[in-house]
Parts: C-alpha cells; sequence; structure tokens
C-alpha cells in the first residue's frame, strides 16, 4: 500500500497531512508527500494498485476530528474545504474518469481548525496526527 | 430600469480565495468588487529579524504554484544589496529552473482551469470525460516541468537547493540530458497546444492596457531586465516604488497596485508577449505567427494562445540551457557579511513579482515587501470587468456570470496557494 500525505506548511492545519508523514517516517514507514493538488496527486498515486491519502479537511466536526473517506463518500465531498487550486476529491474524481485511480483507495483526514497563513498546526490537529500515524501503523504492520 | 447584480461568493478555479460583485443598472456598470485574500503581506512581517539566507526557503512557501518565482525574485533582490554576480552557468541553471515552473504552471491553467470555459464544461473533471486527451497532455506536459522543478529545487513542493549565489548541489550534465527526451516531447505537445488554442472562440473585447514587464537585451524574460512598459515605462527595479504604489481599497484585503499618476496596468504573458516578441526563440515566434497572434495582443481572452506560445518558449529554452550546460566550478559562491538593501523583479508565470529586502550587518532582515502578481492585476481585472460585464446585459444571468468569471481566469489569478472550495452562488437583483 502507498501512503499518500497531502498539506502545505506554513498554513496552520494543512499541515496535518505532512505532521503525519513526519511520524510515519519516524516509525520507519515509507510516505509519500505532494501538496494536494490534483495533478500532483494522481502522479502520486500513479502505478499502485492500493493508496492510501492523508489531508486536512473541514466539514463542520469539531477540529482534530480523524475521518476515514471511502473514494465513493469523497466524490460527495467537494464542497469542503480544502487548501488546493482543484483538490484531493477533484484528483480522484478526475483520476476515475482518465481511468487512474488505484483498484483499493483508502483515505484519512483531520479536521483543521484554521488555515490562516503562518499558522503553526492547532494542539487539537498535532495531537490527531500523532493518533493517526500510529493507527496508520498499525495498519501496515497487520497488513490490513 | 432593469438591475442586476452578478455575484460569485468563492470563484473557481483560480489559485486562492476570491469573490466577484458586480452591480448593474442596465447596461450600466455602477460597483465592480474583486475581493481577495492575499498572505505575502503576513510574510513581509514574518520575514523581520530572519537571517537573509533563509529568506528564499521562507519565500518558496508562498504560493505551492510558483515557488521558484519567489525564491527567483527573493535571491537576485539580496544579491544585488550584497553586490554579487554569479558565473553564467548558474545564471543558466536558474532560467532552466524557471522554466520548469512555467510549464508546470501554463500547463495547469491552459489545460485543467481555463480550458472547460472555452469548451463549455463546469469543470476539468467533466471536460476530461469528453477530452481525455487534452488531460492526459496536461498531466504529462506538468510532469516535465515538474521533473525539471525537482532535478534543480532538491525537490517538487517548495524547493529547497537555490540558495544566494547559487545552488547547494546543482546537476550533473547527465541528469539533465536525461530530460532531453521528455522536453523534446513537450516542445511538439506545446505547438499542438498553440494550434488548438488558436482555434478556440473568444469574446471581441479589446482594451487599451498599460503592459508592465521586463524586457532584457537578447533574451525572452525570465530573471532580469529592466522594467518596460508601452507607455514610455523604463526602469531599474530600484525605482519600482517610485513609479508603482498600492493602495488600500475597503473591499480587499489585497492592495490594488497602480502605476502613478495613471492607473490600472497589466502584467502576466500578455505583457511579455506584447513587450518581448522580438526576443522570443524563431519556434516560439513561428507558431506564435501561424496563430495569427502577433503583438499587440488586446484581448485578454486569447492569453490562453499566448501562455501556449510561452510552453513554446520554454521548452526550447530549456532544451538550449540543457544543451549547452557545463557545469560551474562551485554550486555557489562566496557571500560578503555586510548591510545593505536590494530590490528585484523576475517574471513569474502569472507576472512581474517585486521582492526588496533590507538587512542589517548581521544579515539579519529589517524590512520587507513582496508585490505579486495578482495584486497588480487585480484592479485590471475589475477595469476589464466593468467593460465586459457592461457587453452581457442582455445575456442571461447565469451565463453572464460565468462570462465574468472566465475574464477574471484570463488572468490566472493566483491570490494564493490558498483555500479554495467550490461552493458558487449567483442572485439575480431587479
Amino acid at each position: 500500500m502507498r501512503i499518500v500525505c497531502c498539506g502545505t506548511p506554513f498554513r496552520g492545519d494543512d499541515g496535518a497531512g505532512l505532521m503525519v508523514s513526519e511520524r510515519l517516517r519516524q516509525l520507519g514507514i515509507q510516505v509519500q508527500t505532494c501538496t494536494g493538488e490534483a495533478t500532483d496527486l494522481i502522479e502520486a498515486m500513479d502505478g499502485s494498485k492500493e493508496v492510501l491519502i492523508v489531508d486536512a479537511a473541514i466539514t463542520g466536526a469539531p477540529a482534530g476530528t480523524i475521518h476515514e473517506w471511502s473514494d465513493c463518500t469523497l466524490e460527495l465531498q467537494r464542497d469542503s474545504s480544502t487548501t488546493h487550486t482543484l483538490g484531493v476529491a477533484e484528483g480522484i474524481a478526475l483520476a476515475r474518469v482518465l481511468g487512474r485511480l488505484p483498484e483499493q483507495l483508502h483515505m484519512y483526514s483531520i479536521e483543521a481548525k484554521t488555515f490562516e497563513v503562518g499558522n503553526e498546526v492547532s494542539v487539537e490537529v498535532r495531537y490527531s496526527a500523532d493518533k493517526l500515524a500510529k493507527r496508520i501503523a498499525d495498519l501496515v504492520a497487520t497488513g490490513n | 430600469m432593469t438591475g442586476r447584480t452578478i455575484r460569485v461568493d468563492t470563484l473557481a478555479r483560480v489559485e486562492g480565495e476570491g469573490s466577484l460583485y458586480i452591480k448593474m443598472a442596465g447596461d450600466r456598470v455602477s460597483d465592480v468588487k474583486l475581493k481577495i485574500y492575499e498572505p505575502p503581506r503576513f510574510f513581509e512581517a514574518f520575514l523581520r529579524g530572519r537571517h537573509y539566507s533563509e529568506v528564499p526557503d521562507i519565500t518558496s512557501r508562498i504560493c505551492g504554484i510558483c515557488p521558484i518565482a519567489y525564491q527567483m525574485s527573493s535571491i537576485h533582490a539580496i544579491e544585488r544589496a550584497l553586490d554579487i554576480h554569479v558565473e553564467p552557468s548558474i545564471r543558466s541553471l536558474r532560467r532552466l529552473f524557471y522554466c520548469g515552473e512555467w510549464i508546470e504552471s501554463h500547463a495547469l491553467h491552459i489545460f485543467m482551469l481555463h480550458a472547460p470555459d472555452f469548451l463549455g464544461y463546469p469543470d476539468v473533471i467533466k471536460m476530461a470525460a469528453d477530452h481525455r486527451e487534452l488531460v492526459e497532455k496536461a498531466l504529462r506536459l506538468k510532469k516535465i516541468g515538474n521533473r525539471i522543478v525537482s532535478l534543480l529545487g532538491g525537490r517538487e513542493i517548495h524547493p529547497i537547493s537555490a540558495t544566494v549565489g547559487g545552488f547547494f548541489k546543482v546537476p550533473l550534465k547527465s541528469q539533465l540530458a536525461e530530460l532531453i527526451d521528455d522536453l523534446e516531447w513537450a516542445l511538439q505537445a506545446s505547438l499542438e497546444t498553440v494550434d488548438w488554442t488558436s482555434k478556440l472562440e473568444f469574446p471581441n473585447f479589446e482594451q487599451d492596457y498599460e503592459f508592465v514587464a521586463l524586457r532584457h537585451p537578447d533574451e525572452y524574460p525570465l530573471n532580469e531586465g529592466r522594467l518596460v512598459s508601452n507607455r514610455a515605462l523604463n526602469i531599474d527595479a530600484a525605482e519600482y516604488e517610485d513609479h508603482f504604489t498600492e493602495l488600500h481599497v475597503k473591499h480587499s484585503n489585497a492592495l490594488h497596485s497602480i502605476v502613478r499618476g495613471r492607473g490600472s496596468y497589466l502584467v502576466g504573458p500578455l505583457a511579455r508577449f506584447n513587450l518581448n516578441f522580438d526576443r522570443l526563440p524563431m519556434t516560439s515566434q513561428e507558431s506564435a505567427r501561424a496563430a495569427h497572434l502577433t503583438p499587440p495582443v488586446l484581448n485578454p481572452f486569447r492569453g490562453i494562445v499566448v501562455r501556449a506560445v510561452e510552453l513554446v518558449f520554454a521548452c526550447t529554452e530549456a532544451l538550449r540551457i540543457i544543451r549547452q550546460y557545463e557545469a560551474p566550478s562551485g554550486p555557489t559562491c562566496e557571500i560578503p557579511n555586510r548591510a545593505g538593501i536590494g530590490q528585484a523583479i523576475t517574471e513569474a508565470p502569472r507576472g512581474i513579482l517585486y521582492h526588496r529586502y533590507a538587512f542589517d550587518e548581521r544579515g539579519l532582515i529589517l524590512t520587507a515587501k513582496i508585490v505579486p502578481p495578482t495584486s497588480q492585476n487585480q484592479k485590471r481585472i475589475e477595469d476589464d470587468l466593468r467593460e465586459y460585464a457592461s457587453q452581457l446585459a442582455a445575456w442571461p444571468q447565469d451565463e453572464a456570470t460565468w462570462k465574468c468569471e472566465q475574464a477574471i481566469r484570463n488572468y490566472d489569478p493566483c491570490i494564493s496557494c490558498a483555500t479554495h472550495s467550490l461552493k458558487v452562488t449567483v442572485k439575480r437583483g431587479r
């Protein structure tokens, strides 16, 4: 399974995916990172049959909430705020139209509090990033 | 008299978050507000107290689409303050680096963000179902741009290798040579793109613009040159603030740039093309002529064709640099330690990007000023909308709204690498 963590630094909780990637690397797990811009995401997924995406999202849930999405529910979430021009949901939808979607796609997102420029990742998201990294590490270890 | 309000709460297919409000009475436009949120202001304060050597890495994070532009403008400004002159091969590598960013950015905008407007689709996903080959072409072009950026920048996103005085690491000639096959394909694809875009249907809309761009004695501008316009402007970057000023407007977080004593102006591909057509390599000039595109191009909707011509240029220039490349004597040069103030302008994909830095004898930043291309185009976009919306008075509300959005996308506004959502609301008033 290829793990793709999306996000940008210096934009508050948009760094959530990158924070998860740092934790996973500390645990010895190989991770790819990208901004989450649609074309970059398609590129990052290319050639893998199973992909797990990690990103930040705003859905209205309390900050730090960990969401688990399937590719079907993602299709419905394109109104959600992301910090990417054509974001993760668009990247998945586009990959589907182009027949470039991996056979199995999983996604975790962490509910963001703010995407304010120059801000650090919030305490809530930082805590959840640790939790999510451990959850993903367990998944990798058990092969599920 | 029938009134109309065109309101788009969140603009789609632009970089970042913006909204549009147009108030009309009949065919007379009484108010236009393009509201944008612009992060570089925060970075200016954020940079104070940092060492100048940190500036390129920090400013590259301002934008996910054009980080090279921010690195280049900051590096050139600091090098001017320190009177550093890099050797020719470093200079060429910087141009190559910039070509990579232009290829990425122009491919993204032409095919993924702007083409849906011309082909009548709400977004690229719907367009891809019928025009898969266009989207695949965009993806491959963008990937080739990414390869250049990641080779020279150390990584694709927020590159880290460029520094004051050169690069932390320069590529081997053999590494660059590996890009040639891809770039030859990209050049061919770009030539096809010029032809394809030239056959799109363009609204009949021309304006009397003041075009502002860099001009170099013998190159199409990227990193260097004097700042010129078609209204007799011809200045060094150090004189920028004497001729341009920024105004605060209530409805936008971004400042509006104007030429002192004149008003709005246009930066970006159209300005570069119109002011530097003779500096384009012959391949690009010929592709433009074949597409019946010669300066002055006064219709902003034809900017999509000009971007395609610039794609041809970026591929041609990248191939030239790679074929002529000889490794520099070292990746960087010696950096003197002293206080200074320096200004520089480079050509980001969307237009000129001005940076000014002052630092003390320890190299710590005292003041920083960053004027991105979109804040320079913002007033011009509003001026376009004021004229264009009046032509759309008889159009149905949803089509008029869409056309106004398309007019904004002519400028490929990079409002930030910021928040983006697809929620659009249109209200009709009487």
